[in-house]
């Protein structure tokens, strides 16, 4: 499906408006196979609009989302879900009276995995991310850094996935959960060649990781390259980094 | 779907199994035909209830639409059988099957609509029903209520004794304990959960929220059906008014909430204590005072409601939890 040099994600043209707000204003931008990008901008500038409208949670207006050259704005989220598009939530949002253990199997039975293969996935997963102690607790039990890890390993879960889209994934965590969760994004990336669309005021944590970024402001994109080339866009300066 | 194969033995509880084998002894004991008529209420409205509890306790939709399915089976059964000479053994399996088609309109129709606008919708589409009903018996010459014959014999579900209706209303209970059993070994049960949970992570997880929801709840509709279908055939008598009847629904939510949703033995617990205290309010306080015994039965239901708010089986739960002798003996509950 993926053709050499065409991107995996193509979000074209996007249009978003909420009454009279535009939360996305013709939004374009690619993400080619394997990167990991970076989607930064100040409070409200539409981060979090952009990542409802690839995961289906919101429909757009205008414009058109393209994954792997096939249109998906017209798809539902859970369809989007077994094409290999997950999602986290900028507030976790993990089932949490069910156990760690049973969490993580959801995304793979929706899948059509049985259960023994979901369950050993989970395992060794859990144990990846050093959560294997606590997989038959319930998820309500756990640390607010904890339900973050188990929100995005979680996502691991779906054996299609081929692009994660994270919203704000290390807010409010443990710099040790961070640890592992930067470590989970690399090894995904590199070894199972999952591509990511990261959102997030961690600079730190995007200029390690993110190959491209893209910097948005008002539901505009203002500026798109890599962290050195954003960071000396004026209008980025002026807008988001500071002058 | 597949099952926990590896572990099917190991889930069968043998306290609910041994309880479900007393409830079974116990026509045989109580063999007074007043008893007997308590003991087929129960039973026929435990398994009304976990019907209901399948939908609005697993799945977490509070759904006030069961008074359509009950009433669509219930004519269903009764018309093919006095109009048409249809056994009602296929009259409950083919009432089962209305309750499954009013299922996926009310479904579709109401699927989209969350927490209490859900509750309200399915309230008025039953109530539409209701007066579909109303108005369609109003236009046949026999008027409102229809009395179905009374002739004895199997093939009739009519009986001349109590005893054959409580046996087969016990095997109708065992039915919709197994079947929820079977669910639960699912990954439909997974799916239910993470719905009850959070329905929106869930379909951003993959799940097909709007399919699993229509199949419970066509599951569900099939079997409060089959439940009006008997209640029909039971009684003799049925008329929209008491067959679509809010009141009788509510009774088996009660009983279903009191002994505590989204488990197996809820309904069963919540029938079990709060019919035969319903029959025993109506007969001893009934009569001019009967108002007395609703205020007794509402105060009782209150009560339990402040002890134990999760039902019954919370409280059963709790007390297993806090005691290391009761951990133990958990292991053998469900």
């Amino acid at each position: 499906m993926d053709e050499k040099g065409k991107p995996l994600l193509d979000v074209k043209d996007v249009v978003k408006t909420f009454g009279g707000l535009m939360a996305a204003n013709h939004v374009s931008f690619q993400v080619m196979k394997g990167e990991i990008r970076g989607l930064i901008g100040p409070n409200a500038s539409g981060k979090t609009t952009i990542i409802n409208l690839i995961s289906g949670m919101y429909s757009i207006n205008d414009g058109a989302i393209f994954f792997s050259g096939n249109r998906i704005d017209r798809l539902r989220p859970d369809v989007i879900a077994s094409i290999g598009i997950m999602r986290t939530f900028q507030i976790s949002r993990v089932f949490r009276d069910m156990t760690v253990l049973e969490n993580m199997m959801v995304p793979s039975l929706s899948q059509g995995q049985t259960m023994l293969k979901a369950r050993r996935r989970a395992k060794e997963l859990l144990e990846f991310v050093l959560l294997e102690t606590l997989m038959h607790e319930p998820a309500r039990m756990l640390s607010g850094g904890q339900i973050m890890l188990l929100q995005i390993v979680r996502g691991f879960m779906n054996e299609h996935l081929r692009l994660y889209l994270m919203d704000e994934p290390f807010a409010g965590v443990h710099q040790s959960i961070k640890g592992t969760i930067l470590r989970a994004i690399s090894t995904m990336n590199q070894e199972n060649g999952v591509t990511f669309l990261i959102v997030s005021h961690e600079m730190t944590a995007i200029r390690n990781l993110c190959h491209q970024i893209t910097v948005l402001h008002e539901g505009e994109v203002i500026s798109q390259g890599t962290m050195e080339e954003v960071a000396s866009d004026p209008l980025v300066i002026d807008s988001y980094l500071g002058g | 779907m597949a099952l926990h194969t590896d572990t099917i033995l190991g889930r069968i509880r043998p306290i609910p199994v041994l309880s479900l084998m007393l409830l079974g002894i116990a026509p045989f004991i109580y063999s007074h035909p007043f008893y007997l008529h308590v003991l087929t209420l129960t039973f026929l409205f435990a398994f009304v209830s976990g019907a209901w509890n399948l939908i609005s306790g697993y799945g977490g939709l509070f759904s006030l639409a069961h008074a359509a399915f009950f009433g669509v089976g219930a004519y269903t059964t009764a018309i093919l059988y006095v109009d048409h000479g249809i056994t009602p053994w296929l009259g409950l399996f083919l009432g089962g099957l209305g309750g499954i088609v009013v299922a996926l309109i009310i479904g579709f129709a109401t699927f989209r609509l969350r927490q209490f606008f859900f509750v309200l919708s399915t309230l008025a589409c039953s109530e539409a029903i209701h007066a579909l009903f109303t108005y369609w018996r109003l236009q046949v010459p026999t008027g409102l209520g229809t009395t179905i014959p009374r002739n004895p014999g199997f093939m009739n579900l009519t009986f001349g004794t109590e005893l054959p209706y409580t046996i087969i209303t016990y095997v109708f209970l065992l039915v919709i304990v197994l079947i929820v059993w079977i669910i639960n070994q699912t990954r439909i049960n997974y799916f239910l959960r993470a719905i009850k949970n959070d329905e929106d992570a869930a379909i951003c997880m993959g799940v097909d929220v709007f399919k699993v929801k229509l199949l419970i709840f066509s599951i569900s509709a099939f079997f409060t059906a089959v439940g009006g279908g008997f209640y029909a055939m039971y009684n003799l008598y049925i008329e929209p008014d008491s067959i679509f009847s809010v009141d009788l629904m509510i009774q088996y939510i009660v009983f279903a909430i009191v002994g505590g949703m989204a488990t197996i033995a809820g309904p069963i617990i919540g029938t079990v204590v709060l019919l035969p205290l319903t029959v025993f309010f109506r007969g001893w306080i009934g009569g001019l005072m009967a108002p007395l015994g609703f205020f007794v039965y509402g105060i009782l239901l209150v009560i339990v409601i402040l002890l134990v708010p999760g039902g019954i089986m919370q409280g059963i739960k709790s007390l297993m939890g806090e005691n290391r002798w009761m951990k133990k003996a958990s292991l053998c509950w469900m």
